[in-house]
């Protein structure tokens, strides 16, 4: 699943640890995330998303086909 | 930090019951060793065990102290412990080894089975004891082999 994850990190000026550190997971995870290799559960999702004061579709991505 | 000082308390708890029934098992086999009493197993095996427990409680004590001393890292350890990602990784791992382990043990019962009407050669002790030996070893390589890859980048 495709996110923006990244480009949001980088606008607040937040290194992957710090948000890491905020929505209480590992840095990795959020590389994970930002290399698209991790779909997040719907709690990190929305921990994410509450954390850049977005929704999570704003977020994330869903892409029907990538499904399929 | 509530997470922290959960983490702390419990490294604190599991310290103290490893030093008691550490002290007390090493009390108790060095005991057994001096007073000669015929048991039927080496006393020297209740004394490893105490002073395994005692190396247990002290590595127990060093994480408590750890965690007091460096919160930060203590709270990142917890949180990489709890990490929804690594479960996942741990729970793929975990699964993969529980098969392998299942596919050994189901192979030696089913010679073992076969086995006995003469269809199949009848295993040797040393022989069962490698299979044995095996369904130990190899689903901890493939649990371990599956972390790795989990965390190269399958997830």
């Amino acid at each position: 699943m495709e996110n923006k994850l990244e480009e949001f990190r980088v606008r607040q000026g937040l290194t992957q640890q710090d948000l890491a550190d905020r929505v209480e997971v590992s840095r990795q995870t959020i590389i994970s995330l930002e290399h698209g290799r991790y779909n997040p559960s719907i709690l990190l999702a929305h921990r994410l998303a509450r954390e850049f004061d977005v929704s999570i579709e704003d977020l994330f991505l869903f892409n029907e086909e990538e499904k399929k | 930090m509530k997470t922290i000082e959960k983490y702390k308390y419990q490294q604190k708890m599991y310290a103290w019951l490893f030093l008691i029934s550490g002290i007390t098992c090493t009390g108790v086999g060095v005991a057994l060793e001096l007073t000669e009493i015929p048991l039927g197993i080496d006393p020297r095996l209740i004394t490893g065990m105490g002073i395994l427990l005692l190396g247990l409680s002290l590595s127990a004590w060093l994480r408590y102290y750890n965690a007091a001393k460096r919160p930060q890292t203590a709270q990142r350890m917890v949180i990489a412990e709890s990490d929804e990602r690594m479960t996942a990784i741990k729970n793929k791992a975990g699964q993969r080894g529980f098969w392998t382990s299942m596919a050994i043990i189901y192979g030696l019962l089913m010679w073992e089975s076969v086995s006995s009407n003469g269809s199949l050669p009848i295993l040797t002790a040393d022989i069962r004891w490698y299979w044995l030996v095996a369904a130990v070893v190899l689903p901890m390589i493939v649990y371990i082999a599956s972390i790795v890859q989990g965390n190269r980048g399958e997830y």
